[in-house]
C-alpha cells in the first residue's frame, strides 16, 4: 500500500523535475518577455476604446489567390466604426480599412515590432499593406478625440 | 505575491510606471507562457497568445477588481486567447483524451537541439497523457508554482476538481517515468 507521505514526496520530486525541465528546455523567449514589457506603451488612458463588435472569417474569396482567406473585423466607439479587412500574405498581413463616418486623418498601427502609419482619405478609406502577423491596435485622431481599437491578432 | 503588493503594482502600472509593470510581467510570464504552450501551440502562436494576454491586461489595468486573483485572471485570458487561436486556424479545439488535432507536440522550444535522454523521456511522457493531463502538467511547470485557482482557470475547470485530476495525472506520469 502506498504511504501517502512517500507518494507526496515522490510527487514533489517529479514536479520539481518538470519545472526544471520547462525552465531549461521551453523557457519564455527573451523576445516574448521584451514584447510583454513594451505592452505598457500600448496604453493610452486618454484614448477612447473602440471595442471589437463583430469578427468574421477567415472567408475564402474565390479567385483572389488568397489561400489564407480574409477576416473582417468591426470596431465601434460610440458612433464611430472602423471596419477592417485582413488578408493573409504568408507571415505578413494586408489590412484595408474603412472609417465610418469617413473623414480624412491618419491611422497608426501599433504592432509587436513597432509602428506603421497610413493616410485615411476623406471618405475614410485606408490601407496598411505590410503588417506583421500578431497582436496589433489602431489609433486614429478624429477631431479632438483619440480613438484606439482594442488589441486584435492580425 | 500578497494582495497589497499586487494592488500597488497594478495601480502604479496603470499610472504608467514601467518598473511596476515589469515586475508583474516577471512574476506571471511563465504562467502565461505555460498556458499557451499547454494548449500545444507552436512557439510563434504561443508568443502571439502571450502578447495578446498582456495587452488585454494593459487594457484593463484600471478595472482589475480582485488583484489577489490576477494570476487566475491572466490564466483565464491566456486560455481564451489560446482557444481563439485554435478556432481561428480551423483546428480542432482539444476536447478530450484520444483526439489528436495534429498540433505541436508538447516539448522543447526547439525540436532541433539535442536533449538529454531523461528530458526527452519526460516530454514524451507528458505528451502521451492526453489533452487534459498535458495542459495541466505544462501549467504545473510554471514558476512560481501556480495555485489551484490558477490551474483551474488555465483549464477552464472548477477549482474543486483540480486536486483529484492533478493527482491522477501526476500518478500516471510517475508510472511512465519512474516505474
Amino acid at each position: 500500500m502506498d504511504d501517502p507521505e512517500l507518494t507526496d514526496q515522490a510527487t514533489e520530486r517529479v514536479l520539481s523535475e518538470l519545472r526544471d525541465l520547462a525552465e531549461r528546455t521551453d523557457p519564455v523567449p527573451g523576445a516574448v518577455l521584451g514584447a510583454a514589457r513594451a505592452a505598457l506603451d500600448w496604453r493610452r488612458a486618454d484614448a477612447e476604446l473602440a471595442e471589437l463588435v463583430t469578427e468574421t472569417g477567415p472567408v475564402l474569396v474565390r479567385g483572389q489567390g488568397d489561400p489564407g482567406g480574409v477576416r473582417l473585423l468591426t470596431f465601434r466607439a460610440g458612433e464611430v466604426e472602423i471596419e477592417l479587412e485582413i488578408a493573409v500574405r504568408g507571415e505578413r498581413r494586408r489590412v484595408t480599412g474603412q472609417l465610418v463616418p469617413g473623414q480624412a486623418t491618419t491611422v497608426e498601427a501599433l504592432h509587436t515590432f513597432g509602428l506603421a502609419s497610413a493616410e485615411v482619405d476623406r471618405l475614410g478609406r485606408f490601407a496598411l499593406l505590410d503588417l506583421p502577423s500578431g497582436p496589433a491596435r489602431l489609433r486614429l485622431r478624429l477631431g479632438g478625440r483619440l480613438v484606439q481599437t482594442a488589441p486584435a491578432v492580425l | 505575491m500578497e494582495s497589497q503588493g499586487l494592488t500597488g503594482l497594478l495601480e502604479a502600472a496603470a499610472g504608467g510606471d514601467q518598473d511596476a509593470w515589469n515586475t508583474l510581467v516577471e512574476r506571471y510570464s511563465r504562467l502565461v507562457w505555460a498556458v499557451a504552450r499547454g494548449h500545444r501551440l507552436s512557439q510563434a502562436d504561443a508568443a502571439d497568445v502571450t502578447q495578446a494576454t498582456w495587452l488585454r491586461l494593459v487594457e484593463h489595468l484600471d478595472g482589475i477588481k480582485e488583484p489577489e486573483r490576477l494570476g487566475a485572471w491572466l490564466a483565464t485570458t491566456a486560455r481564451r486567447e489560446a482557444l481563439r487561436h485554435l478556432g481561428r486556424a480551423g483546428r480542432d479545439v482539444p476536447a478530450g483524451d484520444g483526439l489528436d488535432a495534429g498540433l505541436t507536440p508538447m516539448g522543447p522550444a526547439d525540436a532541433g537541439f539535442l536533449l538529454a535522454e531523461r528530458d526527452t523521456l519526460l516530454w514524451k511522457a507528458v505528451d502521451s497523457l492526453g489533452d487534459r493531463c498535458r495542459t495541466l502538467l505544462r501549467v504545473l511547470m510554471a514558476d512560481p508554482p501556480p495555485s489551484y485557482e490558477e490551474v483551474a482557470a488555465a483549464l477552464g475547470m472548477p477549482v474543486g476538481s483540480i486536486g483529484p485530476i492533478r493527482g491522477r495525472c501526476l500518478d500516471r506520469l510517475r508510472q511512465l517515468v519512474d516505474p
